[in-house]
C-alpha cells in the first residue's frame, strides 16, 4: 500500500479519536486561554563580528575557554510576527569552547518594524576551525515576551547558522509564535 | 535459580566494594574578587546580564585526596543574572599540596542582591586530574556565599574515587 495512503489513514484515525474526545461531555470544562494570534515564523538573520568579545582560557587543557560576547544582527530575510516584520537586533551570549566545539546560550533582542522589541532565549552547539574561526552552529530558541503588543509573545523554534566569507554568520530561523491574552 | 541467586550475591558484593572505595570530602574554598570580570547587559527590560569571570581561591578548610591536601585553585565561570536570579556554570582547576591538579565541572543557581552579595547552590563533578589524581571521579554539592565586595566562600561536600 502506498505510504501516503497509510499516512492518510493514520491521520484520519487520529482525527476520529480527537473528534470522539471533543464530543465527550465534561462536567467542568477548563477555561481556554484566549489566543489572539499565532503562526509560523521564518527568516534569515546575519550577525557581524562580536563586539565586545571577552575570553578567559580555562587552562585545564589546551583549547578550553569560556567566552561572553555581544553581537549585532540584521534581518536579511525578515520574519513576520503579528503583522510586523523583524528589523535588527543583537545577541548577548556565553559559550564554552573545547577545541573546535562550542556550547552556547544567551539572549537575543530584535526590534520590529513598529519599534517594539521581542525577547528570545537560545542555546545550541557550534563548530570552529582549528584557528578558532566559526564554521556554523545550530540550536533551539524560545520567545520570552517583548514590549507593547509583544508583551505576551510565546513560541519556540530552531536556528541553523553558517559562516560567511566576510566573517559574519547567517542564521536561518524557523519556528512558531503565538500571542495570548 | 541457585545460579541467579549466586550472581546477585556476587553483584551485591561488587557494588559494596565499589561504594566503599569512595571517600567523603568536605572543605571550604575562600575566593578573591573576580579578575577578570566581564559583564554584558542584555537590555531586555528585565535586568538580564551575562557575566564571565575568573576567580582565584584558596582552601581555608582543606581535605585530602590520594595522600595530599587541597591547596588552591581557580574557577572560570559564566553566569546569567535575570531578575536577581543567577544561573552559573563553569570549571574549577585545583592544585594539591604536592602539585597534582584536579579538574571540576560545576553548575548552580542562586539569588543575587542589588549590592552583588548573594548565595548560590549547585552540584559539581570531578573530571580527572594529574599525577596521583589521574582518573579522579566523584561528585557533590556546593553552597557559595558572595559578599558585596566580590569575595566569596564556598562550602563543598561530596565524595571521590581514584582508580
Amino acid at each position: 500500500m502506498p505510504r501516503k495512503t497509510l499516512a492518510f489513514l493514520a491521520a484520519a484515525s487520529l482525527s476520529a479519536v480527537c473528534a470522539a474526545q471533543t464530543a465527550a461531555p465534561s462536567p467542568t470544562p477548563p477555561e481556554p486561554a484566549s489566543v489572539t494570534a499565532g503562526g509560523k515564523v521564518s527568516g534569515t538573520m546575519t550577525c557581524s563580528k562580536p563586539d565586545p568579545m571577552h575570553r578567559v582560557d580555562a587552562a585545564d587543557w589546551p583549547g578550553h575557554a569560556a567566552m561572553a560576547s555581544r553581537t549585532p544582527c540584521t534581518w536579511t530575510k525578515a520574519a513576520e510576527i503579528a503583522g510586523m516584520t523583524t528589523r535588527e537586533g543583537y545577541s548577548v551570549g556565553v559559550a564554552d569552547v573545547e577545541n573546535t566545539v562550542t556550547t552556547e546560550r544567551g539572549s537575543h533582542v530584535t526590534t520590529m518594524s513598529n519599534g517594539e522589541r521581542i525577547y528570545v532565549q537560545y542555546r545550541g552547539k557550534g563548530m570552529l576551525t582549528d584557528k578558532g574561526a566559526p564554521i556554523g552552529s545550530e540550536g533551539t530558541w524560545t520567545f520570552k515576551g517583548g514590549t507593547g503588543d509583544f508583551a505576551s509573545l510565546q513560541g519556540m523554534g530552531t536556528y541553523r547558522a553558517r559562516a560567511n566569507p566576510d566573517g559574519s554568520m547567517s542564521f536561518a530561523i524557523e519556528g512558531n509564535w503565538k500571542i495570548v491574552h | 535459580m541457585k545460579t541467579r541467586f549466586a550472581s546477585l550475591l556476587v553483584l551485591g558484593a561488587l557494588v559494596s566494594v565499589s561504594l566503599s572505595a569512595q571517600t567523603k570530602i568536605s572543605g571550604t574554598l575562600s575566593c578573591a574578587k573576580p579578575d577578570p570580570m566581564s559583564s554584558i547587559p542584555v537590555d531586555d527590560g528585565n535586568g538580564t546580564v551575562m557575566n564571565l569571570a575568573k576567580v582565584s581561591c584558596t582552601w581555608s578548610k582543606t581535605f585530602d585526596m590520594a595522600g595530599s591536601s587541597t591547596k588552591d585553585g581557580y574557577s572560570v565561570a559564566a553566569s546569567e543574572v535575570h531578575h536577581g536570579k543567577s544561573k552559573e556554570h563553569g570549571i574549577h582547576v585545583g592544585t594539591m599540596a604536592n602539585g597534582d591538579k584536579y579538574y571540576v565541572h560545576f553548575q548552580g543557581t542562586g539569588d543575587i542582591n542589588a549590592d552583588h552579595s548573594g548565595t548560590v547552590t549547585g552540584t559539581w563533578s570531578f573530571d580527572g586530574g594529574t599525577g596521583k589524581l589521574k582518573g579522579l571521579t566523584g561528585k557533590g554539592t556546593y553552597k557559595t556565599a558572595a559578599k558585596a565586595d566580590g569575595t566569596s566562600t564556598a562550602d563543598v561536600q561530596g565524595d571521590f574515587k581514584t582508580p
